[in-house]
This record gives structure tokens, sequence and C-alpha cells, in this order.
């Protein structure tokens, strides 16, 4: 096991390094750059553009500037923003909590899709196991920003003819400013529609693994044997059923933190997915890579904890 | 056997926890006292340009806002120099001709929130913004969302714009004079101006800022548009800045143009006894930079939740300008216009302005009201034409394809109608512009068939074919999809092409991937649709033409134009130089370089609830331009 994980990690070094050349490269190499932004001034001269990305250590040639940025990034410095001039690991810090309450409160409450697996497919073929099939096959092909935006405009429309208030509108509200329970009120809906996620993919799969599990012959035994059904759930269903969920759960966390971007744009709470939009439509690129490199991180780091964690739930393998 | 309902107490006491902990964990710069407010206008393609602009010279009191009060002072200051005796009788003639233009262009395109009350003190108002900064360092500041911030915090520059009358009047400074040999400014600084904290602005804080924000290890990304090179004779910008007495700042100019009051005028102040011995860059070495607690313009920074929201307080101690009436503004981030404007019709915001699509809307709210001006430096758009086409080399097929571009669906149907025809490089609010001047293109396809007929282009099959007989191609038109208006004129304009047999394609595509295609080889595009953020003399704009491709993507050449250009930054008499600008509209028009589509309007919806909000061409004050004196003349009716 140890020497998995050690040629894991390795591997994940690897796969990192990489990832940091390619995001380097195709970020540079992306039309514009920070000077853009003065384009609209037509006292602008070519000479002074040249300057502008020389004043931003832009006009090294690319590979010299990456093997800067990298000589740097491996002491944890990613360099500084170009726009607030706050280390990029800063930038970061500051809205991690934002996109972590939004992220791990939806990635929690997604969870009730496993019990919502094993709920439908020990009811196969009923109406309930129908009508949630058709809901996640429809929630799938909606797109969860278009249906955010829709509820909070259909909430707010209905609060302003009616005065009924279900949703608050995101974002700041003089009259709440400091209210932690109107902030966690404006969190519902977003949380709600993250775990949304959650709840297609684990209760689709979970409900196919149950029914593989359920027509094995040890649950059969057990059944003959006399074991209480509770016990059968927990002991036999449920833990085998939960295998491919690990795999699932690696592979959800990049998927919520890019859905986050999505969220965090529409709700109005200034975290990792905003950043990474204002750093990328700015050409702030100490940050845009430093994100991109952050997220990175977090998405390789959840594959190997899900390595670890199928050898956990399942004693057959072993590394 | 497991239930989901044995999940949910867990869940939803982890989730309470979580959420308290972490909110708890929220990042939010707060300082002691406070600064100032603002919100950004609507983006535009690009982002709007700084250029000093305006007629030559000569100071005037701050509260000075009529042309006659102007022209009294710059009678006096003419008397102080003989180079400024000159300039000062420019000044008279630029004075009342731009004070009329722009009083007229705001009379009858704006309408105020139409109070008449007696302004009172206290209440706070929440402005919405899509817009957000991400520094409050006046010399890292590059864009509208900071400078809209920082110009309500810091704000002692020497001159200013009176925002009814266009001026340029005093701000920190009570007088200035120009040597035209030597080509300094030099201002001298109003009694009694002071630092929130109490202390006196002396020219020793403008010579500090000057010296830190040109030494190289500083980074301004705006040096190289303020400060010279000296080796090369045209280089507009700085070459020093002294200071030789606490009440006078001296500014040495590498050229010397009509507007060198203004270009010379580009440092503002920060306070050299509380930054001198804090780092100018670091923000988590110096708190000052997002928190500023000692300031010099008329509010306070009392908040700034990044992201969010940044609050500002009246700063009683202005002596540079007068003290807010209200007790509060915040600036309030919304991430699109549909959120902005539910929030607006809900009460959440005071201030808003929403999408052009649903300005009709907002016009029947009951508790706001539509306030519309024409900005003195208006964003206005245009199709320009690639000039290594060979096809766009005769100007009677660019006439052509001036007559088949339906302005008026283009104002109607693309900016629902908040939006005029423009027709040369200066934008129809300006008091440059030339109506009798400008040839202008009314929606008419046969009069273009036939101007295309007259020059032996002829149509086949439905194509067009060159007076040569080679067919045209396929002309690509590049837009950009950043808004939805790039669409939807690119719609209108190939409808209109189309009526002459030119079938074109449209790529759309982000603004950066825009300007490669536009800027470098092998210039793969045909039309490129775009537009500039006008400044308030469009006399500057002839940098543009000269700057092939970076600004000039077409590389359309044109001598006489080039030739006016620079003839008019040297005319010191605003008469003079109207007329070549007149001159210069009428060869665009008739040659055209672009097909010039629009200039915008702008509007906010105002709650009823305020007063002492006046449309300007300036604005109401809620971006950086200085409309209603950046909010000062705001109250709670």
């Amino acid at each position: 096991m140890q020497r998995f994980i050690f040629r894991r990690v390795i591997q994940s070094l690897g796969l990192l390094l990489a990832i940091s050349f390619i995001a380097f490269m195709i970020i540079h190499l992306a039309p514009g750059g920070p000077e853009t932004k003065f384009f609209g001034d037509p006292r602008l001269k070519p000479e002074d553009i040249k300057a502008i990305r020389a004043q931003y250590g832009l006009d090294d040639p690319l590979p010299i500037q990456y093997v800067k940025w990298l000589s740097n990034a491996v002491h944890l410095d990613f360099g500084r923003s170009y726009e607030s001039f706050y280390p990029v690991t800063d930038e970061i810090l500051k809205a991690l909590p934002n996109t972590l309450l939004l992220v791990t409160a939806g990635t929690i409450l997604g969870f009730l899709g496993i019990p919502l697996g094993i709920f439908i497919a020990r009811r196969r073929g009923s109406f309930a196991d129908k009508a949630v099939r058709v809901i996640t096959v429809a929630g799938s092909a909606i797109p969860n920003w278009w249906l955010a935006l829709l509820i909070l405009l259909g909430t707010s429309n209905l609060a302003i003819a009616t005065g009924i208030k279900i949703l608050p509108l995101p974002g700041f509200n003089a009259a709440n400013d400091g209210n932690v329970g109107y902030f966690i009120w404006q969190l519902v809906l977003p949380t709600l529609l993250i775990a949304f996620l959650g709840w297609l993919s684990y209760s689709r799969i979970t409900r196919s693994q149950v029914l593989d599990v359920l027509s094995q012959d040890y649950v059969r035994t057990a059944r003959a044997k006399g074991v209480p059904e509770k016990d059968i759930n927990r002991h036999h269903i449920l833990r085998n059923a939960l295998i491919p969920l690990v795999t699932v759960f690696g592979q959800l966390l990049p998927t919520l933190i890019g859905g986050a971007i999505i969220f965090e744009r529409i709700f109005a709470l200034p975290g990792i997915g905003k950043l990474t939009i204002d750093s990328l439509t700015r050409s702030d690129y100490p940050v845009a890579i430093g994100v991109l490199m952050f997220v990175s991180i977090f998405s390789v780091f959840g594959l190997l904890i899900s390595d670890i964690l199928y050898g956990l739930v399942d004693p057959r393998v072993r590394y | 056997m497991l239930k989901p309902k044995n999940f949910v107490p867990l869940i939803g006491a982890m989730l309470l926890l979580l959420s308290t902990l972490l909110a708890a964990c929220g990042e939010a710069a707060t300082a002691t006292p406070v600064a100032s407010s603002a919100q950004t206008v609507q983006a535009s393609v690009t982002a709007p340009a700084s250029i000093p602009t305006a007629a030559f010279n000569s100071g005037s009191p701050a509260a000075t806002t009529s042309a006659a009060a102007t022209t009294q002072v710059a009678t006096t200051v003419a008397a102080t120099t003989s180079a400024a005796t000159t300039a000062a009788g420019a000044t008279t003639a630029a004075t009342t001709t731009t004070a009329v233009a722009a009083t007229t262009a705001a009379t009858t395109t704006t309408a105020a929130a139409g109070d008449t009350g007696t302004p009172k003190k206290g209440g706070s108002v929440t402005i919405g913004s899509t817009l957000e900064a991400k520094t409050l360092h006046l010399y890292n500041c590059v864009d509208v969302y900071c400078s809209a911030y920082n110009t309500r915090i810091f704000n002692a520059t020497f001159t200013k714009r009176d925002p009814k009358t266009l001026q340029v009047v005093g701000n920190a400074a009570t007088s200035w004079t120009v040597d035209k040999d030597a080509k300094t400014v030099t201002y001298k600084l109003k009694d009694g101006i002071k630092w929130s904290d109490g202390q006196a602005i002396t020219s020793d804080d403008y010579l500090w800022t000057y010296q830190q924000a040109i030494k190289k290890e500083n980074k301004w990304p705006r040096y190289s548009q303020n400060i010279a090179d000296p080796t090369k004779p045209d280089s507009n910008g700085a070459l020093d800045l002294t200071a030789p007495d606490p009440k006078t700042v001296v500014v040495k100019m590498n050229t010397l143009t009509f507007d060198i009051v203004e270009r010379a005028d580009f440092i503002n102040p920060l306070p050299r006894h509380i930054w001198e011995s804090k780092d100018w860059l670091d923000p988590t070495k110096n708190s000052e930079i997002d928190a500023p607690t000692v300031v010099n313009g008329p509010w306070l920074l009392k908040k700034w939740d990044k992201g969010k929201s940044i609050t500002f307080v009246p700063n009683t101690a202005s002596t540079i300008w007068p003290v807010p009436y209200l007790d509060s503004v915040t600036v309030a981030i919304v991430e699109n216009t549909s959120i902005g404007f539910q929030k607006l019709k809900s009460g959440e915001l005071d201030v808003f302005t929403p999408s052009n699509q649903d300005e009709a809307e907002a016009e029947t709210l009951p508790n706001s009201t539509i306030v519309k001006w024409n900005p003195a430096n208006a964003s206005w758009g245009h199709i320009s034409f690639n000039f290594r086409r060979a096809y766009f080399k005769d100007v009677k097929f660019r006439t052509a394809l001036n007559y088949v571009v339906d302005r008026k669906a283009v104002i109607d149907k693309v900016y629902y109608g908040l939006a005029v025809p423009m027709w040369a490089d200066v934008a129809p609010a300006s008091d440059k512009y030339d109506d009798t001047a400008v040839m202008k293109y009314p929606y008419d396809p046969d009069k273009a068939k036939q101007i295309l007929k007259d020059a032996g282009y002829t149509v086949k099959d439905g194509k067009l074919y060159s007076p040569d007989g080679t067919a045209l191609p396929k002309l690509k038109y590049a837009f950009i999809t950043d808004t939805p208006e790039g669409a939807k004129l690119a719609a209108i304009a190939q409808q209109g092409f189309k009526e002459l047999g030119i079938d074109i394609d449209l790529v759309g595509t982000d603004f950066q991937t825009l300007l490669k295609t536009i800027q470098t080889e092998p210039f793969d595009y045909d039309f490129a649709a775009l537009g500039w953020s006008a400044g308030i003399n469009p006399e500057g704009f002839g940098d543009v033409w000269r700057s092939i491709p970076s600004l000039n993507f077409g590389a359309w050449v044109n001598d006489d134009v080039n030739k006016l250009y620079t003839s008019t930054l040297q005319e010191f008499d605003n008469a003079k130089r109207k007329q070549i600008m007149s001159q210069i509209q009428s060869i665009e028009s008739r040659d055209g370089p672009y097909i010039y589509v629009n200039s915008n309007l702008a509007f906010a919806a105002v709650s009823k609830k305020l007063g002492g909000v006046t449309a300007t061409p300036l604005g109401i004050g809620t971006d950086s331009r200085g409309g209603d004196d950046f909010l000062t003349t705001w109250y709670i009716k």
C-alpha cells in the first residue's frame, strides 16, 4: 500500500508538472494580454504597449517565462496579481471560504442521492422509481445555471407581485448587511442546485449497483440465513454498492469546483470560480495560472484519495 | 433499512455549522474612517479612454459653473504672464462655445430626476454595479472599475471638468499659467486645502507622489502614457515635475498641444505623511492601499467587502469638494443586469442601469425614474474595412456599403432606441460635431445599387462582380460575442450587404481573439465591428489613424486627415479647432474609413426618494466622470 501511494504521488507530481506547462502556454498564447485593457485609449502607441508588457515581465521568451514561474512556484510563490498586487496564494485563500462553503454544503447534501438510489432500487418498476428516473434524466438535460436563473427570477417576480418571499436575491442587501441568517437563506438555492448534481449522479449509480448486488448469491444466502433486512442493507448491499461511488466521488470534486464557477457568478459569491473568470477575462495571468494549478492539485488529490479509499472499502483490492 | 430521513438531521446540523464557520472566515477590508463611491456605466466594447482634451487653459474657482465666470477668471490669469495672454484669449472663445454646446446637449437629451426640494443631510443609497474593482491603489488602477471608486476618495488633481459646462476649471489649483516656449504649466494650489486628517495638502505631496510613481520598480502601468521619452520629440508626456514652493507645482512637458493643461495634470497626490513610511506597491505591507484612512475626496471608505460591496461615508473634513448630504453610499456588485433589475424593482437598489432591453419596462416602475443623458464621452460603434483588400480601396464601393447598413434598424432593434446615428470620428454629443459637414447615409439600397452600377459593378445570379469582371469573394465579417449587440448588428449588416449581392461569413469571437485577428498577420478578415469610447474633445483621435495596425486595424491612410489632426492639436483657438474638425468629419464621412454606425446614449434608473440627481454630459456621478460632483449633490427627499 505504501509503495502504491508513493508511486501514485510521484505520478501525480508528474501530472501536475505537465498541467502547469500546458496551462502556462495556453494562457500566454491565447489572444490578448494585460495590455488590452488600455486599448480604448487612442493615444496608446505600439511602443507603449511594449512598455506595458515589459512592466508585467512579458517581454521574455515564453519558455524562459515558464522556467522563472516554475522555479518560484516550487517555493509556493505563484507571483502577484497584476490587478491587486496581492500574492496569488492570498487571492486564492481569500476566495476559498466562499467556494468551500458552497461546494461542501452542496456535496454533503448531494450524498442524499445514495439513499435515494437504494430506495428506488428496492422499489424497482414502482411509480417512485419511474418518477425519480424521469427527474434524473430531465435534470441532467437542463443546464443548471439556466435553472438557477429561472428560479431566481421566478421567485423574485413572485415576491415583487405578491410580497411572498420564498428565496432572497443574491448579493448585497443593505437591510440585511451582516445578517448571518439572511446569508444562509441566500445560500439555500445554490446549495440545493449543487446538491442536485450529486443526487443525479449518486442516485443513478447507486440504483444500478444495488440492483446488481441484489441479484448476487450472497444476498440471497443472507436472506435464507434469516439475516435481518436492515443488516443485509448495511453490510451486504450498501458496502458493495459503494465501491464505484468512490470513483464517482473522486471525479465529482473537480466537477463541483467547475460547477461553482457558474453558481458563484449567478449568486454573487466571490469564490474560486469568480476569481478564475475575472483573472481570465482581465488577463491577470499569475492569478489565472495559480487558480488553475490550485484546482488541478485539488482534483489530482481527489483522485489519489479515491484510489486509496478503494482499498479501504473493498478488502479484495490490494496494491 | 437506511432511509433518507435518517440523514437529514445530521446533514442539516453539519450544513448550519459549516456555513456559520465559513461565513465568519469571509474577508472584508474595513478601515477606520471611510472613502468614496461609484458605479460604472455599461461596459463598452473597449475600455474607455482617459484622454485629456478640452480647451487650452486658465484657472477658475472650483465653484465656477458658468461660462461667464470662467471667462472672467481667464482674463485675470491672462494679466499674470504674457504667455498666458494668448491662452486666455483662446479660452474665452472656447468657454463660450463649449459651454453652450454642452448645455444644449444636456438639456435636450436628458431628464433630471425632477426634484426641486431643499437638500437635507442624512440617508443612505445603494447603487448597483456589474463591475468590480480589484484595487484602490491610485497608481495601479487601470480600468473604469477602480477609477470609479478612487475618484471619490482621492480627487485633488489640479483641474477638473465642470460637469454641466464641460469647462476646465480649477480643482485643487486656483490658477495656472502656461509657458509655451518652455512647454511648462505652473499650477498654484488653493489656500487651505487639507487631507481628511487636517494636514495641509502641499506641493510636496504632488512631488513625492510623482517621484514614487515614476520609479521603474513601482511598475506604474500608465507610466509610458504619462511620462515622455526625452529622446523622441513627438513623445507625449511629462519630462519633469518640480515644487518650487509649497503652493506651486511646475510640470514640464515634452510636447506642446492645446490640451497641455490637462495632459500635465496627471498626478493625483497621495498623503506623503501617511504613505512615506509604507510600501508603495504591496497591499500586504501597506494597509492604506486597499483601506485608505487619509484622503482628499468628498468621500471616505467605510468598508470594502471585495466582490460584494463597497461603502462610503462623507469626508466631513473635505476642503476641495463639498461635503456630501448623504450619510452613506454603497455600491453593491450584481453579477448580471437581470438580477440587478430585479433588485431595482424590489427596492434593494436605489440606482441601477438595466440593459437597454429592460429600459422601457424600467420607465414604468412606480418607485424609480429614468434619467437619460447624451454623454460627452459617448461610446460609439463602427464597422471597419480591411484596406489591405483591393476591393475596399474603391470609395464608391464603400459608399454603397454605407447606404445599405440600416442605422435606424440598428438603433431601434439593437440599442432599443438608446443611440443616435454616427457619421465620422466625432460623436454628435461633442461640441466639435458639425452636422452640416458630415455626409449622411440613410438606408437606401436602390441608391447603393445605382452607385455600384455607375461605377461599373454588375450583379449576375445574385453575386456582385467588380468592374474588371471578377466576382467578389465571400467576405469575412468579424464581430465580438461578448455582448449581444455584436451579433444583432452583424445580422442587420449581412442583410444589407446581401441586397448588393455581397455574401458575408459572420465570424463571432471573444474580444481578445478579434483583436488578434485584426492586429496581426495575415489580417484574415474583411469587416470588423468594434467600438470606441470617445474623449470629451475628439482631437486626440488622430493618433488612432497613425497607429497601424495596433489601433488603425484596417490600415486606412489619408494624409489630409493626418495633417489636419496634427494641426488641430497645435491650434489653441477653439473656434479654429472646430473648423479643422469640421474638415476632418467632411473627409471621413465621404472617404469612409469605417461604416460609422451609432453613438450610444446613457441612462440610469433612479429611486424617486432621491433628490439632487441631475443628468449632465458627464453623467450623474455614478462613474468616474464626475457628474453631480461625485454624488455630493444627492440627498434623500
